[in-house]
């Protein structure tokens, strides 16, 4: 819509519409986030805390600069003209800070204006890029901040082209699934946002506001036609075969891998010649440690499960708060698939001994990763 | 020379598909109608009358009919006169068209269905194809004439292997009047709160062109066409330029079972399909047709928007009336 250009760069398309961005006024902000909390550490306690809030507007306006286009990144540029940003004691610097934050505003006024005339678009699957990105910070604090992830074998996940990445489930809610995304998204050495796919138990389609929220994020109901198809397009996804096993597992049974389901993962990376990349998660099956489930509440509600935490149901709504464990995620070697026939895909031996394969690969991860692993937080 | 009847010409659809047809000089087009056609039909002859069994026979085999182009749906281009008309029409019409095909030896039947014959299910893949069945119950109003009418071909078709059966499942045509413009042309479309299912449009401009392709192309077999992009139901009502009224499910669920069917404005399906989806996949129609669709579900809306869909005008008529008298 032309009543909104501001728009146009950052919204269009797939992967790659990152690569227009960075522009030297914007690349030029945000070099002094990086160095203001270096000196910030040498000041008195007093010009330290400043400095440290400062930093933190500058991180602020920085990811919300990293996505302006030219035009906009220019008009703020010619904004700050003359404003010294490396100087955090000048008033200069705050009015800057100002500035920026009135475009802020504009900007968010304007998403609003155009979320309000229905002008964007969704993919096939009822992705909406807007949303992803509105999420996008929030998601980043929890992954380096609340959990302080570490992510290693981020090469293993292709660049480009399909794969179905392979996770343990855990930690009652998919928080897992949110985070290795965010891992491939902002740690993966090609460093192009490659969005990966989760794929959700179809259950939660059912739910009011958690079904739209899930599709609009970039997660599809978890149907075997649904993989298939991503995987077609050259999507990266990810699955959690454990499934309800996984996520509602005990908090006496965690890192113990449940049943893989029906294999119907390997399948569908069969079907589509999809490489098979297994993820082990450690941190997260201690999130909400369940100490049990309550099934006929479970029954009642028709959930699949209803978690008994030392938080949860007692604290209410706080309870739904993780635990800031430590997390690490471990891409394993990738699992070749484009050496069987498709036809393989129906042979339950092929499927079965793969499915097995994969497990043994996580579960050896996990065991390896456990016994490095020195302190819970 | 192949001899084609579009029944149903007397709708924008049908007039559409008979002048595109006309433009090729191979073939001869007739039409079957009970109105006059509100646009264009190009070279097609037409027959206005309400043909029992016995005569649609007689018609096809005194015209030497080859393919029958079936779009008389009530209700699916202007509002139904009731309920028992409508079925008297679309399911016992259909029945005895295609009885009457089978039996003058017609080769092919296109007929017209929709993409909510498949049902809005949490279990649907993104996208369905055609292989998918027919839902069984759970529709009502029109869908349910097309569920029935779908329902009776794949009995029919086997025992008539000679002749071609071809639904094309069309996704809400925008275009000219249809339930769904009437569902979002009344104040406050209606949603369901926290549900935002995604849904497929079709112009009707791309519904002809497919309809007319399948016409002339030996096929066989339900196909389904749709636009490229998907909406959710939200942006679909934005874009139409309206404010979503968004209810309960529980008031919803409560008003339907005392028989208030207006809580839910002028929403054409089930209330399943505020809930989930039923999107369908268009390969097989780029593959047997060569269809592809030209128009966007949000370009079509921007057009409705901008009012291109006024009735026609009488220049259009006196057009039609020319090219009839010329013909």
């Amino acid at each position: 819509m032309n009543e909104v250009p501001l728009y146009n760069d950052r919204h269009s398309g797939m992967p790659g519409f990152e690569e227009t961005l960075p522009t030297p006024p914007a690349a030029e902000l945000f070099e002094t986030d990086l160095e203001i909390p270096h000196f910030s550490g040498q000041a008195s306690d007093q010009t330290a805390a400043v400095g440290t809030i400062a930093a933190g507007l500058l991180q602020l306006i920085g990811e919300n600069l990293r996505y302006m286009s030219e035009a906009q990144a220019e008009r703020v540029a010619s904004m700050l003209q003359g404003i010294d940003l490396k100087d955090y004691l000048d008033p200069d610097f705050w009015r800057g800070v100002g500035i920026v934050l009135q475009y802020q505003i504009d900007e968010q006024v304007n998403f609003f204006k155009r979320r309000m005339s229905g002008s964007y678009t969704l993919d096939p699957f009822g992705m909406d890029r807007d949303l992803v990105e509105v999420a996008r910070p929030f998601l980043n604090f929890m992954y380096r901040s609340w959990w302080r992830t570490t992510s290693e074998g981020l090469e293993h996940v292709p660049a480009e082209g399909r794969a179905l990445l392979v996770g343990n489930h855990s930690g009652v809610l998919p928080w897992d699934g949110a985070m290795i995304t965010v891992a491939v998204a902002e740690d993966h050495p090609a460093q192009n946002q490659r969005l990966v796919r989760s794929l959700y138990l179809h259950w939660f389609s059912t739910l009011p506001f958690v079904a739209p929220a899930l599709a609009a994020l970039g997660n599809v109901p978890g149907i075997p036609e649904n993989a298939v198809r991503l995987l077609e397009r050259d999507e990266l996804v990810c699955v959690f075969p454990e499934g309800v096993k996984g996520v509602g597992k005990l908090f006496k049974d965690r890192y113990q891998l449940a049943r893989f389901g029906r294999g119907g993962f390997v399948q569908a990376a069969i079907r589509a010649r999809a490489p098979i990349v297994p993820v082990a998660v450690v941190g997260a099956e201690e999130i909400y440690p369940m100490l049990a489930n309550a099934e006929p509440v479970a029954r009642l509600f028709g959930m699949p499960f209803f978690p008994i935490t030392p938080f949860f149901p007692w604290l209410g709504p706080l309870g739904v708060i993780p635990l800031p464990t430590r997390w690490s995620i471990t891409f394993c070697e990738p699992l070749a698939t484009d050496r069987y026939d498709p036809a393989e895909a129906d042979n339950p031996l092929t499927v079965l001994g793969l499915s097995e394969l994969v497990r043994s690969r996580i579960q050896a991860t996990i065991d390896a990763k456990l016994a490095e692993r020195r302190s819970l937080f | 020379m192949t001899r084609i009847l579009i029944n149903g010409i007397d709708g924008r659809l049908g007039a559409r598909v008979a002048e595109l047809l006309s433009a090729d000089q191979e073939l001869t087009v007739i039409g079957l109608a009970q109105l006059r056609p509100p646009a264009p039909i190009g070279r097609a002859e037409i027959l206005k009358a309400n043909l029992n069994g016995p005569q649609l026979v007689e018609l096809l085999r005194a015209e030497r009919i080859d393919v029958v182009v079936h779009l008389a749906f009530t209700g699916a281009e202007r509002p139904a006169p009731s309920y028992e008309a409508a079925v008297q029409q679309n399911v016992i019409g259909s029945m005895l068209l295609l009885g009457a095909c089978a039996t003058a030896g017609v080769k092919r039947v296109i007929v017209r269905s929709h993409t909510a014959v498949y049902g809005a299910h949490p279990l649907n893949p993104a996208f369905l194809r055609e292989d998918r069945p027919v839902m069984r119950d759970g529709a009502r109003g029109l869908i349910r004439d097309f569920v029935e009418v779908e329902q009776f071909m794949s009995e029919f078709g086997p025992r008539h292997p000679q002749l071609s059966l071809v639904p094309l499942r069309c996704a809400p045509l925008i275009g000219a009047w249809s339930p769904l413009i009437e569902y979002l042309t009344r104040p406050s479309p209606r949603m369901l709160i926290g549900f935002d299912p995604c849904v497929q449009l079709l112009h009707l401009e791309d519904a002809a062109n497919a309809f007319a392709l399948a016409a002339r192309l030996d096929v066989n077999g339900p196909i389904n066409l749709a636009a490229a992009d998907v909406l959710c139901i939200s942006q679909l009502i934005l874009l139409a330029g309206q404010i979503p009224l968004a209810l309960p499910e529980p008031l919803v669920s409560l008003a339907l079972v005392l028989g208030n069917h207006e809580i839910l404005g002028a929403w054409p399906f089930d209330l399943s399909f505020l809930r989930h989806g039923c999107l369908v996949d268009t390969d097989r129609a780029s593959a047997l047709l060569g269809w592809k669709p030209t128009y966007t579900a949000a370009e079509s809306l921007r057009l409705l928007r901008m009012n291109e869909y006024a009735e026609p005008t009488s220049e259009q008529a006196d057009e039609a009336l020319r090219a009839f008298l010329s013909r």
